[in-house]
């Protein structure tokens, strides 16, 4: 049943949206309903660096919101000046339901994806980590079954304390 | 709980070095293969109570590269499955062998009738098994006796890749479109692909909690919704079910004079300081993987390269080496274009801090004629499709080294059990 209900929002996605990035705090919560996740929570303030650099130690200027999706953790990160979710980052089992997650943004990154050039090569498929830059909105995933990842963010929306975005998980 | 049961069979071990012959580690490293021996002993009453491994040297499979048109840098192997518990088999060649993913996956066009109408999918499951790239394998989870080298791993989940399975997986593009992907069904060259990641199962623990996991899909008719799936009844690395040789692989290729050649032929070997033909040496680099599933190199290691460090990973089912640029020329496609070979190195960083500098050359892909299929100078500029900085150690990795891959819950001479079996060496 649970994936008819999914199955549902896919079809009718855009007469249900809950759209989150760009929008403000409290569509976070409406996304988690729509994805029937669980284990909804604010997250510390400081977020787990990655290997590239730490994060600035500067994390008040947002904060982290967690849920795990039926196997994907996904972390909405809310500009607290703003009260608008800037970035949401996810890891797990599969990709993040992008079409809940990006609202209004998705339709944006999908024709980019479509013109991307990531599927160029010739000799290769291209199971890499790649990037997909829309004119507001910045896709990057990356990963492979059982242990994607990936990152969204609303690239003007970015607080100016977030020094490195790629950071953010 | 792993590591107690470890313990609980390293007395099964030492017993078990004391009677054995020709077993090649008992002497030299301790509690070096007890997860082998845990199930060495387990079956040692079905192989006429001897705790002897008796495939010594059937552990072995031809590995090429070059295996069919198109098929740069796609390592192969021929795999025999059978109808659980009979002698109705088929042998299906050009199997790629794939260390980034887990699990035998099938075209289904590549099997024969007999096999077509034998492996019943009694439980009507199907699975979504996406890569990154969109491409996805769509089709019924069914049970074979899988033979590789002259060991059997008995009724092994495995997948066969059918677009008319169930729905046609509709479900499947339905979530794979929701997750921003461009969905396209997996036709490859090869019949199949044998993932022999150090992950066991495809999927793991998420999708026996979560019904809405969007992997499995339960099927009534041409209905198929996500449903969850016990652990045993998932894809697994058949690796993991063989009764002896199962606590990882070993692939071993030759170099290649000049960087390219058409054909090449190597070895993989099952299983990893389990006899003497896959005990590493003394000198190989263990690199464990990072564990923490939230960090952002999970199941990865890092790589320091070009004055960054980075996300690092081997993967045999990666054509090229792919490393974000620093200042070489790149053609149209991406791939790395220098007017001369170029050698460099990076340090790969394990989990376990340790450390290994690789030395790799790339050179020019332009002017390669299509017999050389075979190339071990590609290398692919990353910068040209993700800002996220990695280093993918693919294929040309894996020439005229011997690399030794982990499993999942499983000990060897490389891993006393801290690493949990996510772990690389080389």
């Amino acid at each position: 049943m649970r994936g008819k209900h999914l199955l549902f929002i896919v079809l009718f996605a855009s007469s249900a949206a809950h759209a989150t990035l760009g929008e403000t705090d409290d569509s976070v919560s409406k996304d988690a309903t729509a994805l029937k996740a669980t284990g909804l929570k604010q997250r510390a303030a400081s977020v787990k660096a990655s290997t590239t650099s730490a994060l600035a130690e500067s994390t008040s200027c947002y904060k982290a919101t967690e849920m795990n999706d039926n196997g994907v953790t996904v972390i909405q990160y809310t500009d607290t000046n703003t009260n608008k979710v800037f970035a949401i980052s996810y890891h797990g089992i599969r990709r993040a339901n992008l079409q809940q997650l990006m609202g209004t943004y998705f339709s944006e990154y999908q024709s980019a994806a479509d013109t991307s050039t990531q599927s160029k090569s010739a000799r290769t498929k291209l199971r890499h980590p790649h990037t997909v830059k829309s004119s507001q909105v910045t896709v990057r995933a990356a990963g492979r079954p059982r242990a994607f990842k990936g990152l969204v963010t609303l690239d003007s929306a970015i607080p100016k304390c977030v020094t490195s975005v790629e950071d953010l998980q | 709980m792993k590591r107690i049961f470890n313990r609980r069979i390293a007395a099964l071990f030492l017993v078990f070095c004391f009677i054995s012959v020709g077993y090649s580690n008992c002497s030299n490293s301790g509690f070096s293969s007890l997860a082998n021996v845990g199930s060495a002993t387990s079956a040692a009453a079905g192989v006429g109570g001897t705790s002897t491994n008796p495939y010594l040297n059937q552990n072995a499979l031809t590995l090429t590269v070059g295996c069919f048109a198109d098929g740069y840098n796609q390592p192969c192997v021929n795999v025999t499955i059978c109808l659980p518990g009979t002698t109705t088999c088929q042998t299906i060649t050009n199997v790629l062998v794939d260390t980034g993913s887990s699990g035998l996956r099938v075209f289904s066009k590549s099997l024969n009738a007999t096999m077509l109408a034998g492996l019943q999918n009694s439980t009507s499951t199907g699975e979504c098994y996406a890569y990154l790239d969109g491409s996805y394998d769509w089709g019924g989870i069914v049970n074979a006796d899988v033979h590789l080298g002259g060991e059997t791993a008995p009724s092994v989940p495995m997948q066969v890749i059918n677009q008319s399975f169930g729905d046609g997986g509709t479900a499947c593009v339905a979530a794979l479109k929701a997750q921003g992907m461009s969905p396209t069904f997996d036709d490859s060259s090869y019949n199949g692909i044998m993932g022999v990641s150090f992950l066991s199962q495809d999927c793991g623990s998420d999708c026996v909690s979560y019904s809405d996991n969007q992997v499995y899909f339960k099927c009534t008719g041409t209905s198929c919704a996500s449903g969850a799936v016990a652990l045993a009844s998932q894809v697994v690395n058949p690796v993991a079910l063989m009764p002896f040789d199962n606590n990882g692989v070993v692939l071993q290729l030759p170099s290649v004079s000049g960087g390219v050649a058409s054909y090449i032929q190597g070895t993989m070997y099952l299983g990893v300081g389990t006899q003497a033909n896959n005990t590493p040496v003394s000198s190989v680099a263990t690199l464990s993987a990072i564990s923490d599933t939230g960090n952002s190199c999970y199941t990865e290691f890092t790589t320091s390269w070009g004055g960054s460090t980075m996300c690092g990973f081997i993967d045999s089912g990666s054509t090229a080496l792919t490393f974000p640029n620093i200042s070489y020329a790149v053609d149209s496609y991406g791939n790395y274009n220098p007017t001369a070979t170029v050698t460099a190195s990076a340090t790969n960083i394990g989990a376990n801090g340790v450390q290994s500098t690789v030395s790799f050359s790339f050179a020019s892909v332009d002017n390669i004629s299509a017999n050389d299929l075979v190339l071990g100078y590609w290398g692919v500029n990353s910068s040209a499709f993700s800002s996220t900085k990695f280093f993918d150690w693919g294929l040309p990795f894996f020439l005229s080294r011997t690399v030794y891959v982990g499993l999942e819950g499983k000990t060897s001479t490389l891993d006393s059990g801290s690493y949990g079996g996510l772990y690389w060496a080389y």
